[in-house]
């Protein structure tokens, strides 16, 4: 019996009167027909065929077979598809759009009703900036130093100083405080603390320092001394491994303050007046694998660098034996090495070049960083000042996004990863003579260089691992945070985690293998500037536990941690927030509160087990290069590179929705540590979000950055008429031009673009490409070798390229950084949401696609 | 009006520097700054009044005045943009002849002229001068508060050096020495490699704008105006808004209300 005749049976059992229209069957169901009426004779063809209306609505042919019906039932066909996945679109809106506002009313009570209870809390902030203003600390701390000064110059006095300070610091982190006493203690801190953050200077941010290392205190006190009980092993296991991951960052925290507690901000030293006493400097460019194209730029700014001539030679380190570079060096007049092997790859290749010359300094740059004209004027001073000096570190700046930035849209806004530490780190290290080779844009003296065997060859790391031979050696190093050399970011999310791989395992391996807390020859403060940047990348085990640890509760009801949730939050938020305060005040200009854990977050399934591995067996891994200079072309979803973190957003989300239920259904006598549980998850959720964010690479327009830029240029036309512009970015193959409107140029013309360098102007030929609206886009033709150089001198190499390059982005605010990174995390989950339908619907197409083809 | 009249001659050993566009476009942008300037055209072409609104060379100018005794001064024009200049006028041979002998006679003839003329009380005077060496050349010279030599940046420019330092030792013990490079095409490197050599040359003295090759300034003379006030656009006018400021602080006790 087919439905239909089944359907024709039932219409005729409930007498319906009109088979064909719903309502009509309805009124039947509910109501009988009136009774002596005479039973009506059901058409068949009146009856609707479910059959015919199923296969029409599914688009197959009524009597196609089974496995037909099938596909159709799971995929749409190409016609319908689009009309009907909007109907269920619409469908859905219908019923998602009422359930919304519906959350979004509830939004905005909640809201209120923060408000209204952080009323108190913004009242007391106010007072307290208001307060600021009219407390003046700007001088207390020096006249402090400088009445302490000769009082300490007494001998002995020092220690008996620091320790009274032990003791008393002792009594105030191991007194135990009641829930409220605690809950005065967090008050008072923070209300001096909001009133120190306003007060700018170094005095300010070590009080914060202090108040924060107190707080610190109090919690790893508190937490070892009395959560630490335990019902089970399992319990015992996780809450000790969450203990471990926690005293990792106490450890952090502190080393981290004190490397940065006195930022040494070092200025240019004069270079002396006798040239003839100048030092001769090698310039060293390895290369490997990067195309011709990227080195350009690079080799014709270091022939262009302002250095006597007789005193400077560049070498091209061709570890790819490329006949192309052999060539491009030849026809540059620059020095061209290779060597029969790639042993130790990048050390190896430098150390190979080392043995072939002879220059008193080596500059070493990696060749996408493209050095400015002065940079060896600004670098060789204090190699003639302190003759103990064996290394000059500058930072690297990037003029492209890196992938974080790129796909976050944050590029010259938020400081960078690299900002942290080129622009506060160094500076620290630099106090405490501890300045970190970072492998590119230094120079090195020769002598002390071959006294520590060249460049170190036993981790991936060399160019740490060199500078902390040198340190031990008793060698002194320095930092100048002026950028005169800039370069290309990673382009793609999985090569720059692929370079944060080799340094995480590096470290490690350094750690295992000359390990900067034992041997001989550093200072304490060396040991720790050095054992921190080693820590530094050991955050992934760390980073995977605290994503995960509220999970052991929420999935099993373990309790980790042997406390009640208020005292958790009473000890634990102190902490976090002071040492936030601290770290803004600190860090502020070079770093975002909360950015560095989407960082973190990304990198930390990656970084995890290299380090690990690298810890048990440091010998192994090798050197690999980090891919610059590509392009993304077209947006997409890195599955591969987020696959881990997309596994920790389904464990949180899963979490979250069984937090939910423990805290209305199934443990409401603990309230509180599941709203503690509930509050964590859902901070991971964010964050987690914001890292999925990152994985969906956008789009790049360009194959060569453009960097912007505000230079005087001239346009040439055809017709003999010079017209003034200004240059608005620039790249190796091309400039943007802003000019006054009406200029006659259209999209094709043959032009000539100038730009000046030192006081004389060079003339570049160039297509017009684009012009709208005043704004002209051109590319250059037919440069001839010295046009390229004078072309660089012009943009890359200008000695003022890079000064104000990180004026474009803001101060910290950490609340509304929060809130950015909420944002970014909301988001990168709609992100995901449309990546994964547009997969869907492309998968659906091809296979019509291929269908088709093949009927 | 407070303040001293300065005069700043113009003069070149070469002829085709663009000497005479540099001082319409002078005048008119120093006017419009506020300072009330004299242009005075002491060259036989005549053609300063083509770039300050006359579209044929002026039959009536101060040389025919001159010859005939009267005050020169009534030749004056004022274009509408309040640009004050003197043409030197269509002069038949007779007046030209007169006007030399004139000046072998009296060798203060042009400064004693100029001193008559700043009771009009004009801040500022500029001459464009004839070519080195010529009677006329060596007076205005001679009065100038500030010289100003245009050099085209070419070979013949760099190799005028000694001619211009002798001409230059001919000025006022007071004098100050100004040299403006003209005619400037980067794309050529013959171009690129004079104007170093002039950097090297005159170093401080140079001005560090250089009056680029522009068709923009034909294209004003063709509509008798000057490149700063019809196509303020172009590269020439922004060299020559720079060469004028620089050159107003070469004169120290000038400064234009709006300069």
């Amino acid at each position: 019996m087919s439905l239909h005749s089944a359907l024709v049976w039932l219409a005729t059992q409930l007498q319906v009167a009109a088979p064909e229209r719903g309502s009509a069957w309805l009124i039947r169901l509910l109501l009988v027909p009136p009774k002596g009426q005479p039973a009506l004779a059901i058409d068949p063809r009146q009856v609707p065929d479910p059959r015919q209306w199923a296969a029409k609505l599914l688009g197959v042919a009524p009597h196609a077979p089974g496995r037909t019906w099938l596909w159709r039932l799971l995929v749409l066909p190409p016609s319908q598809r689009a009309s009907i996945l909007q109907a269920m679109g619409d469908a859905l809106g219908a019923v998602l759009r009422p359930l919304l506002s519906v959350l979004a009313g509830i939004g905005k009570l909640l809201h209120l009703a923060l408000r209204v209870s952080l009323w108190p809390v913004r009242m007391a902030m106010a007072l307290l900036d208001a307060l600021a203003m009219r407390v003046s600390l700007g001088n207390v701390g020096q006249k402090a130093e400088q009445a302490l000064t000769p009082l300490l110059a007494t001998p002995g006095l020092r220690w008996v100083v620091l320790g009274l300070c032990v003791v008393l610091g002792l009594i105030v982190l191991t007194t135990p405080f009641s829930a409220l006493g605690q809950l005065f203690f967090m008050l008072a801190c923070w209300a001096v603390s909001m009133v120190l953050r306003r007060q700018p200077g170094r005095y300010p941010s070590i009080m914060l320092m202090t108040i924060s290392l107190i707080t610190l205190g109090r919690y790893l006190w508190w937490r070892v001394t009395t959560t630490l009980e335990f019902d089970s092993v399992i319990e015992a296991g996780l809450g000790l491994g969450l203990l471990a991951a926690e005293a990792y960052t106490w450890l952090v925290v502190l080393l981290g303050f004190i490397q940065t507690a006195w930022p040494l901000e070092r200025q240019v030293a004069a270079l002396t007046n006798d040239i003839t006493r100048w030092p001769t400097v090698d310039v060293f460019i390895p290369t490997y694998n990067e195309p011709l194209s990227v080195l350009r730029p690079t080799a014709l700014a270091a022939l262009a660098m302002d250095w006597p001539r007789d005193k400077l030679r560049i070498y091209l380190l061709d570890d790819g034996r490329r006949e192309a570079f052999r060539e491009f060096a030849q026809s540059l007049g620059i020095n061209y090495l290779t060597r029969p092997d790639n042993k130790h790859a990048k050390a190896g290749n430098l150390n190979h070049a080392l043995a072939q010359t002879d220059g008193d300094l080596v500059a070493i740059f990696d060749c996408d960083h493209i050095p400015a004209k002065t940079f060896l004027k600004t670098c060789v001073g204090w190699f003639q000042r302190d003759p103990q000096c064996a290394m000059l570190q500058t930072p690297h700046h990037f003029f492209s996004p890196d992938p974080f930035e790129r796909n976050l849209g944050t590029f010259r806004r938020v400081p960078n990863e690299g900002s942290l530490f080129y622009g506060l780190i160094q500076d620290g290290n630099d106090f405490w003579n501890a300045t970190f080779f970072c492998g590119s844009c230094a120079v090195i003296r020769r002598e002390p260089l071959m006294e520590v065997g060249g460049v170190a060859i036993e981790t991936v790391t060399e160019d740490a691992h060199t500078a902390l031979k040198l340190h031990r050696r008793g060698y002194t190093t320095a930092y100048i945070n002026q950028t005169v050399a800039a370069g290309l970011a990673t382009e793609s999310l999985s090569a720059h985690v692929g370079q944060r791989i080799r340094w995480a395992r590096g470290m490690a391996q350094i750690f295992r293998l000359d390990n900067p807390f034992l041997g001989k020859g550093l200072t304490v403060w060396q040991r720790i500037c050095y054992g921190n940047a080693m820590l530094h990348f050991f955050f992934g085990l760390p980073r995977l536990v605290f994503l995960t640890a509220p999970m052991t509760f929420l999935f099993f009801e373990w309790h980790i941690i042997n406390a009640s949730a208020v005292m958790l939050a009473l000890y634990v938020l102190p902490y976090i927030i002071q040492s936030n305060i601290a770290n803004a005040h600190v860090q502020g200009k070079h770093r975002h509160t909360f950015w560095a854990e989407v960082y973190e977050t990304v990198l930390a399934t990656y970084v995890a087990l290299p380090t690990t591995l690298a810890l048990i067996n440091p010998r192994a891994g090798k050197f690999n290069v980090t891919a610059k200079g590509g392009l993304v072309s077209r947006s997409f979803f890195d599955w591969g590179i987020s696959a881990p973190y997309t596994a920790l957003v389904v464990l949180n989300f899963a979490a979250f929705g069984i937090g939910l239920m423990r805290l209305f259904f199934w443990n409401t006598h603990e309230v509180p540590t599941v709203l503690l549980n509930l509050v964590w998850t859902f901070y991971s959720i964010l964050i987690l979000g914001a890292a999925i964010g990152v994985a969906s690479e956008a789009r790049q327009v360009r194959r060569t950055h453009r960097v912007d830029t505000r230079l005087a240029a001239v346009l040439y036309l055809d017709n003999g008429q010079a017209v003034h512009c200004e240059c608005i970015d620039y790249s190796l193959t091309g400039l943007g031009l802003r000019t006054a409107p009406g200029v006659p140029v259209s999209t094709g013309d043959h032009v000539s673009v100038s730009l000046w360098h030192s006081n004389m102007e060079h003339a570049f030929s160039a297509l017009v490409i684009l012009n709208q609206d005043g704004v002209m886009g051109v590319q250059f033709e037919a440069l001839t070798r010295q046009q390229e150089i004078d072309l660089v001198q012009c943009t890359f190499a200008r000695p003022d390229a890079w000064v104000n390059w990180n004026q474009t982005q803001s101060q910290d605010k950490p609340l509304q950084g929060l809130q950015e990174i909420s944002w970014l995390g909301v988001q990168g989950y709609v992100k995901l949401w449309q990546i994964i339908l547009d997969q869907i619907k492309d998968r659906v197409r091809q296979h019509a696609a291929t269908r088709a083809k093949h009927t | 009006m407070t303040g001293q009249t300065r005069t700043m001659a113009f003069i070149s050993p070469l002829g085709g520097t663009g000497q005479t566009t540099l001082v319409a476009n002078l005048a008119h942008l120093v006017t419009l700054r506020g300072l009330p300037c004299l242009a005075l055209d002491l060259c036989a072409q005549n053609g300063l009044g083509l770039h300050l609104g006359l579209t044929e060379t002026p039959r009536q100018g101060w040389v025919a005045l001159a010859a005939a005794q009267q005050w020169w001064g009534d030749a004056a024009l004022e274009n509408s943009d309040q640009v004050r200049f003197l043409p030197f006028g269509d002069t038949g041979l007779a007046a030209l002849d007169t006007l030399n002998q004139t000046l072998l006679h009296q060798p203060d003839w042009l400064a004693q002229q100029l001193e008559c003329l700043a009771l009009d009380s004009p801040r500022l005077i500029l001459l464009d001068a004839p070519a080195w060496p010529a009677q006329l050349a060596l007076q205005a010279l001679r009065c100038a508060d500030l010289v100003v030599i245009a050099l085209d940046a070419s070979l013949r420019a760099c190799q005028a050096r000694g001619q211009v330092l002798a001409l230059l030792a001919q000025s006022g013990p007071h004098a100050r020495h100004a040299v403006v490079a003209t005619r400037f095409d980067p794309r050529r490197d013959s171009q690129r490699m004079a104007l170093r050599t002039l950097q090297d040359q005159w170093g401080e003295r140079l001005a560090p704008h250089v009056l680029h090759e522009d068709e923009s300034a034909q294209a004003a003379l063709g509509t008798s105006s000057c490149t700063t006030a019809l196509t303020p656009q172009s590269q020439s006018a922004h060299d020559l808004q720079g060469i004028a400021s620089w050159l107003l602080a070469q004169c120290p006790t000038l400064t234009g209300r709006s300069a």
